[in-house]
């Protein structure tokens, strides 16, 4: 594998040559500090620019088109990654070494009409386009509520504190829904195009100079390059009494999400402790909390923690009985409070940290995770593949405990299940 | 040991037999850090009558397949099967479907030590009363977090309505109630029926040495001691080809309704075509009548009839179904035009030649995955006790006079509908 780094007038590109796959996969980076009132324009947009095009002006004949070129993957989506809004264009194409010649700068065309070429009419969207996905994204956001694991996690993040950019709704807001129209949006877009940072990622076996010069003719974005921002959230407050909320709901289950505060993180334990402490406590069937909570209490299905380092946030989630509540809680605290006071095997620590390297070895078989990887490593500031490998070696034990009281539970939300449940 | 070549890509397949029955499927990958390896019996939900290994007729309550692949997991010898395998970093996991339970690992370390560990533990059952009654609790959880999901509930409540007998038409993970009634003769009577070499499958694939592996296999102690059942005897259900059920209604959790729409088709219906002959070619209508560049798919959401829909295939013993599940609130004119797409039924040349060029890409591209590759080799092994290696080719050999043909044999007017509407209206 060969990894090159090129700066463009308007950002990054980034090439990565191997020859283990048989496809093509190009990514595109668009980000900027994330704003609460863009999430919905900027969710309204991606859908559009993908929908249709000036030349496939619906999504029938844009789909005829991606089949023809060997059936492309083509998507686009929006992510927050800390205090960033990122927007994604992904395009993979079967290596035209199966296909024919033509197909790479052909597939990089069809992403340029995409993204360069939208369906326009008199300064503004197309209206029944426009309208069709409206209905599409009312529908996403109206049925947020109908799935139990997010919708718990989404008001526990609110109540944790609703400034911050953690609890906005990734699949925005209704009332700025309202607001967008085919006008606005298109002046959005202009806007947005201009105003993002890009990073392009290219993997696969190809030409260099021609990929190169196929993305300087096709991807030409307009964008000045700016200064970096501080990706990370810092807390500065951390509730002493733990928040704790609970609303009803008709579903059977009660779903439970806690959310932990992490605090003053030294650059080494927020690179490796940390998710190997998460892993150690709720990150798979030998966590703690699956071997205690389930396994020898029997009081839930699953139950897990994970790591958002962007947010600075250690999130637990599970599936419980309503009468069971407290006991899983008093459990969990338990489990957090053995931790921090030593109650750790070494062989625990040795365990999580081959599963570690194993799942850091296994990125190397799939051409996203590769991608992902790099793309994960430039935001958060991580270190490389080779590094990475090292560097976990080193946790000990001591690191653990030390992280471990640096966690600290701020809020617990639990959607109440109907009490008239079966036993 | 023999060797085939997959779709001409530079990719082998190994497969043997052991005198046990265990068919093995080996696929090294050349440029492949990982490993992934399924361990499957052909027993899953719906296998609730049969003659055990004395030869007497059990009959077990429903969810008994899935309880017992919980229960795997418990070793006599104390030893956590999760917790071994995670010792070298490997990951392993289980699920049940209607008609098989697979085990399998997944990682980069230790291969031979995990596979032989792999068949020590599936080969080595461990029911108690007392463990049996531990796994009710969490089983329960499971249930009851299915029971939340629409999806689900369209799901079990639809092949409710399509099958009278088949036990297909209860849910893969029981009751609350059934599980209660699951007691440990129950999960040795299936163990000792279905979890026979001769009833199994063994696929592993990506970084492997595939001497190494067939050395390991041949002379595993346990495997080996296992003797073969020469036959296996299930019920045998007379099941009509009409639906149960032509509709139902549930009230859920939702905001807008949910709709499923099967029909219900028999294969012996097409009695010039083999089984993979069929899923083929209603693939390709499916396709055609409801994907991405059908007419159909542009009418529906220009006239805003629905959002989030999908259409699928799905096999149950010699049935079939066509599975279409949708949001909509103009339901009643969703349904029309469903109906009234699958009337006359015409495929256009050029819509099938562009199909099958969509397919090939996708067979290429699935030979750059180690876990799909290896799925779709014991997708095969369970839905044609066989493996089609020559996808690329069959897909070419795919004709459109043949599918125009196929059409006349089709039968859709076997249909049923189930509706998820909002509990509060």
């Amino acid at each position: 594998m060969n990894y090159k780094c090129i700066d463009l007038k308007y950002g990054k590109l980034h090439l990565i040559q191997t020859k283990k796959f048989r496809s093509i996969n190009i990514k595109i980076l668009l980000k900027e500090e994330i704003k609460k009132e863009d999430i919905t324009k900027r969710n309204f947009l991606t859908d559009y620019l993908i929908l249709t095009t000036k030349k496939y002006k619906t999504k029938k004949e844009l789909a005829l088109k991606i089949q023809e070129l060997y059936s492309l993957y083509v998507s686009s989506y929006n992510t927050r990654v800390g205090s960033y809004l990122i927007t994604r264009f992904n395009l993979s194409l079967l290596n035209p070494k199966y296909t024919e010649d033509s197909m790479l700068e052909e597939s990089i065309s069809l992403l340029h009409e995409i993204i360069f070429n939208p369906n326009v009419k008199n300064n503004q969207f197309d209206t029944k386009i426009f309208n069709i996905l409206k209905h599409d994204i009312l529908t996403e956001i109206e049925t947020v509520k109908e799935n139990p694991k997010l919708y718990s996690m989404v008001k526990m993040l609110e109540n944790m504190d609703s400034s911050m950019p953690y609890a906005y709704h990734g699949y925005g807001y209704l009332e700025d829904l309202e607001q967008i129209n085919e006008k606005n949006l298109y002046a959005y877009y202009k806007e947005f195009l201009t105003r993002s940072l890009v990073d392009i990622y290219v993997i696969g076996d190809f030409e260099e100079e021609k990929m190169i010069s196929l993305i300087k003719e096709k991807l030409n974005f307009k964008t000045l390059k700016k200064e970096k921002k501080n990706i990370y959230i810092t807390h500065n407050k951390i509730n002493k009494k733990i928040k704790k909320v609970i609303e009803d709901s008709t579903f059977n289950q009660s779903k439970l999400a806690i959310g932990c505060k992490i605090k003053d993180l030294t650059d080494f334990e927020r690179k490796y402790v940390i998710n190997l402490y998460s892993m150690i406590l709720g990150g798979g069937f030998n966590s703690k909390f699956m071997q205690i909570i389930r396994e020898k209490k029997s009081l839930a299905y699953y139950i897990n923690s994970s790591v958002n380092k962007a947010d600075n946030l250690l999130l637990i989630q599970s599936g419980i009985s309503y009468q069971n509540f407290e006991k899983v809680i008093s459990n969990i605290q338990k489990i957090m409070k053995s931790i921090q006071k030593g109650d750790i095997k070494e062989l625990d620590l040795e365990d999580v940290k081959t599963e570690y390297l194993s799942i850091l070895e296994e990125t190397y078989d799939n051409i996203d995770s590769i991608v992902e990887n790099y793309i994960a490593a430039d935001l958060l500031d991580l270190d490389d593949y080779e590094t990475r490998k090292e560097m976990v070696k080193k946790v000990n034990i001591n690191d653990i405990i030390q992280v471990s009281k640096k966690v600290q539970i701020d809020t617990i939300f639990l959607l109440k299940g109907d009490t008239n449940e079966k036993d | 040991m023999k060797k085939i070549n997959f779709n001409n890509l530079d990719q082998e397949l190994y497969y043997f037999t052991l005198k046990n029955g265990l068919r093995v499927y080996l696929v090294p990958f050349l440029n492949k850090k990982n490993y992934y390896a399924i361990l499957g019996t052909k027993y899953g939900s719906m296998d609730i009558e049969f003659l055990n290994n004395e030869g007497k007729k059990v009959k077990s309550p429903y969810g008994t397949a899935h309880f017992l692949e919980h229960k795997m997991f418990e070793q006599e010898s104390g030893v956590d099967p999760f917790k071994f395998f995670s010792k070298s970093g490997v990951n392993a996991n289980a699920s049940t479907t209607f008609n098989n339970t697979r085990y399998y690992i997944w990682g980069v370390n230790k291969i031979e030590e995990n596979i032989s560990y792999l068949l020590d533990f599936v080969f080595s059952p461990y029911f108690t009363d007392s463990n049996v009654q531990k796994e009710k609790g969490i089983i329960k959880e499971e249930i009851l977090m299915y029971e939340d999901d629409p999806e689900w509930a369209l799901d079990d409540t639809m092949r409710k309505n399509l099958f009278y007998y088949l036990p297909v038409k209860e849910k893969i993970a029981g009751t609350v109630e059934s599980i209660q009634e699951i007691q440990k003769e129950d999960l040795y009577n299936a163990y000792n029926t279905f979890y026979n070499p001769s009833n199994m499958y063994l696929v592993i694939g990506g970084n492997i040495e595939v001497e190494k592996l067939e050395k390991l296999i041949k002379n595993h102690e346990k495997l080996n001691s296992i003797k073969k059942i020469e036959k296996i005897t299930r019920k045998e259900y007379q099941e009509p080809s009409d639906v149960k059920e032509e509709f139902k209604e549930l009230f859920m959790n939702v905001t807008v309704p949910k709709i499923r729409f099967s029909t219900k088709v028999k294969e012996s219906n097409f009695q010039d075509f083999s089984k993979i002959e069929i899923n083929m070619y209603l693939g390709i209508i499916m396709s055609s009548l409801f994907g991405s560049t059908s007419d159909f798919k542009e009418y529906v959401t220009n006239e805003r009839l629905t959002t989030g829909f999908y259409v699928e295939k799905n096999n149950f013993d010699s049935y079939l179904t066509i599975d279409i599940t949708a949001e909509s609130d103009k339901a009643d004119i969703l349904i029309e035009e469903i109906k009234k797409n699958l009337k006359n039924i015409k495929i256009k040349k050029a819509d099938f030649e562009r199909i099958k060029k969509v397919w090939i890409a996708s067979e290429i591209r699935m030979i750059d995955n180690v876990e799909l590759t290896v799925d779709n080799i014991y997708s095969d092994l369970i839905l044609y006790d066989d493996v089609y290696v020559n996808r690329i080719e069959l897909i070419k050999e795919l004709d459109i006079k043949k599918l125009n043909k196929f059409i006349k044999c089709l039968d859709l007017t076997n249909q049923s509908l189930v509706m998820v509407l909002p509990k509060n209206k």
